[in-house]
């Protein structure tokens, strides 16, 4: 179908990028739905980044009922978490940002 | 007698105002009593307090009884007119006592008075415990195990309309954000090589980072600190008091086994028949562990087996006294260690068979004489396991002794004896780095002497405040020594930074202090009390650290002192000889002069003392007798006089204290 090849198309866009890791699409229980990596790390990822998500929308719309959160950008010492929501979803993508 | 009614109620103050204010009355003789809502339950169920219902459920009744007539008479008041009682006239006269203050001091402060202290909250009691994750968020039907079913859900997942939808959208803002972390380097680390350089010139510092309690009641002071070999992270801690309690068999024989992460309860203990003097791991095995006992046997336990000695000396073999000090060896079998005790007996065992010792030795300060009589009580042994064939002894009079631990007898064993304290010697220690070195701590002073000078330390410090009771050199920092005081302070000294004054003394506890023992990482100091509290002190960068240049700094101070010490001990012995043939020319003449060279014990200039001349015997010069009879008469008495005099130093000394 069409649609699910843009689906497909925008994932691959993503990994083609140099230093990306992985990526993971979770729905709003938490669930991993697409994932690059191993089931087990992908399940962790969700699990946390659901809980981060949760936790930093409603800060936000704590502080200002206007606001909302459009990413997340978590930099670690061994790489990048990016987390997008978007409605019931969010498309996490861990990349090793690279250091000039 | 008829209850009041106690209405139904709603609220709990109502209830309690109703009682208090009803039924005392001052008519009438007959007891009243006061009832607090004794079981009524109201007749409508109704939201009741929570302290209500427990009035319910407990029956609280209060009898306040007292009769009438006890209750005594009533205070009767009445007015009283106006009545001047006292009456003071104003006094002229008095006036000239005082004098008017034109001037006067005055402190004023425009800030608040502030005090600044420091508190510490209350422990908080960790413990680990583990969290476990457990897949959820699947629809109640979906078994998260069937793998099949799992991946179809997740297919009809993404068949779904939304995630259609929301996905190019997130991938667009992903991408944005990826190819913008690849272009630009947004975290970067700057300045990485400048901060290098800290300095040494921070003061030190030294701060209690945790407090490892006894978890027995009743408080006894630690005795020994030691760390397991191998950096296991691991301290086992002995708990004795310093003499014989009459309380003994209350207390409790038990030396703990300390995480040093975990300052909330001690890992494991061992039990012994009496109390714990010293305990010590072997170098090699962390399990394998040796002690000494206040009743003079050593024990010897595993770790992993329980926590009862697997095996004790036999009474008739072991010390005679209390047995002050254990100690792994190096030996060929890796079993022998060997004790001290304040019997002044040495002895070598064997931890397979503790019935019968190895081998045996005096610790005598005299040279050459090895016997039980003379014997000095030890209190503490040294050994360095890079230097095997000789270990220190300290004695509870203040000698330090050099002991070989092989000589043919048992006479040939003391190669060097200092007297080096004037009181029991707390700790002896040799650098880890330099092994010709070592330290020795009693009464107020820290001795630090090398092999090579015999006569006295080549380093000493001035007398401090309090007592030590303890020191070690620092692991990390070889030139770096820290002692315990008896009014709860550490001392750090340095060699190379101070080599005047302590180089930091901190308050570590109230109660004064027992023991300390660095840690084997260097980074932290263990410090005993004398209530059974250990406190964990953390060091600051410039007391672990020790590089190259300070390592050959350290050699040179001290082969430099040790030079200084040596020209000293030369030149002491040629005064001493140039004085020795005076006094022989001397004696030719004054045959019964009696003198007493008493030798000073740091081997300065001998003093003199002469006791009492007799009047020169009558010699006629022209009496054809042969000079050398009278020479050799007069040595031959010169040299009765000086081995008297020693040996009645010897004497005299093990008296004084």
């Amino acid at each position: 179908m069409l649609q699910s090849n843009e689906v497909e198309e925008a994932i691959k866009r993503i990994l083609s990028h140099k230093g990306v890791v992985g990526l993971v699409v979770i729905n709003h229980e938490g669930i991993p739905i697409k994932s690059t990596m191993e089931n087990a790390l992908s399940v962790q990822y969700a699990a946390q980044v659901t809980q981060l998500l949760d936790k930093s929308r409603s800060m936000i719309k704590e502080l200002d009922s206007n606001n909302d959160l459009t990413f997340i950008r978590l930099r670690t010492k061994k790489h990048e978490v990016l987390v997008c929501p978007e409605k019931d979803y969010a498309m996490i993508v861990i990349q090793n940002p690279t250091e000039s | 007698m008829d209850k009041p009614d106690i209405p139904v109620i709603t609220d709990i103050t109502e209830n309690t105002n109703a009682v208090v204010n009803g039924q005392i009355s001052s008519e009438g003789k007959k007891r009243r009593e006061v009832h607090i809502g004794e079981g009524d339950t109201p007749k409508l169920p109704i939201q009741r307090a929570q302290s209500e219902r427990f009035i319910d459920i407990v029956p609280t009744n209060f009898d306040y009884n007292k009769l009438r007539q006890e209750y005594g008479r009533q205070p009767q008041f009445e007015e009283d007119h106006d009545r001047i009682h006292v009456g003071l006239e104003h006094n002229d006269k008095l006036e000239e006592n005082y004098e008017e203050m034109t001037i006067t001091d005055g402190v004023d402060d425009t800030c608040t008075a502030q005090r600044s202290t420091t508190t510490n909250t209350d422990r908080a009691e960790y413990k680990s415990l583990s969290l476990s994750h457990t897949e959820g968020g699947w629809p109640k039907e979906i078994n998260v195990r069937d793998f099949e079913l799992v991946d179809r859900t997740k297919k009809k997942m993404q068949k779904d309309e939304m995630y259609i939808e929301a996905v190019p959208l997130m991938a667009k803002e992903a991408d944005y954000l990826v190819r913008y972390n690849n272009t630009l380097p947004f975290y970067n680390r700057y300045y990485t090589k400048c901060n290098k350089n800290s300095g040494r010139d921070t003061k030190p510092r030294a701060n209690v980072v945790s407090v490892y309690r006894c978890p027995y009641r009743k408080t006894r002071p630690v005795s020994k600190i030691t760390f397991a070999p191998e950096g296991c992270g691991r301290m086992a801690v002995s708990y004795c008091p310093y003499e014989y309690d009459p309380g003994f068999r209350d207390h409790n024989c038990e030396a703990y086994f300390w995480e040093v992460e975990c300052p909330t309860r001690p890992e494991g203990l061992v039990r012994a028949p009496a109390q714990i003097v010293d305990i010590r791991y072997h170098p090699k095995d962390v399990h394998n562990i040796c002690g000494a006992l206040f009743t003079g046997q050593v024990a010897k336990w595993d770790n992993r087996v329980g926590p009862n000695p697997q095996s004790i000396s036999k009474y008739d073999v072991s010390h005679e006294d209390v047995c002050t000090s254990a100690m792994w060896i190096n030996s060929k079998t890796g079993y022998e260690f060997f004790s001290c005790g304040s019997d002044g007996r040495v002895i070598w065992w064997d931890e397979r068979n503790l019935s019968e010792r190895l081998d045996y030795t005096y610790a005598d300060p005299l040279k050459g004489r090895s016997e039980a009589e003379h014997a000095v009580p030890i209190t503490v042994l040294d050994y360095e396991h890079t230097l095997p064939t000789k270990f220190l002894v300290g004695s509870q009079f203040g000698q330090v002794m050099v002991f070989m631990k092989k000589g043919k007898t048992p006479l040939e064993r003391l190669i060097n004896m200092y007297g080096a304290h004037k009181g029991p010697v707390r700790s002896i220690h040799r650098n880890p780095v330099f092994i010709k070195n070592f330290m020795s701590c009693g009464d107020y002073h820290l001795r630090i002497f090398a092999e090579d000078c015999r006569d006295s330390g080549i380093m000493w410090t001035a007398p401090s405040d309090a007592l030590y009771t303890y020191a070690q050199w620092l692991t990390g920092r070889p030139c770096g020594l820290v002692a315990s005081r008896v009014d709860g302070c550490l001392e750090f000294w340095d060699l190379l930074i101070q080599g005047t004054t302590s180089m930091l003394t901190t308050k570590v506890s109230a109660h004064p202090l027992s023991t300390v023992w660095p840690a084997d990482t260097g980074k932290h100091v263990a410090a005993g009390t004398v209530t059974g509290d250990i406190r964990m002190v953390k060091l600051c960068s410039s007391m672990y650290s020790f590089g190259k240049p300070d390592k050959s700094a350290l050699a040179g101070c001290f082969d430099r002192e040790s030079r200084r010490e040596k020209y000293l001990e030369q030149r002491c012995r040629e005064i001493r000889l140039a004085k020795k043939q005076r006094d022989g020319k001397q004696k030719e003449k004054e045959m019964n002069e009696t003198d007493q060279a008493t030798l000073d014990q740091q081997g300065t200039e001998p003093v003199r003392i002469v006791k009492y001349k007799r009047p020169e015997p009558f010699t006629n010069e022209h009496l054809p007798v042969d000079k050398n009879f009278f020479v050799t008469l007069a040595q031959v008495k010169f040299n009765f006089v000086i081995c008297f005099c020693k040996i009645s130093m010897v004497q005299s000394s093990k008296h004084n204290l």
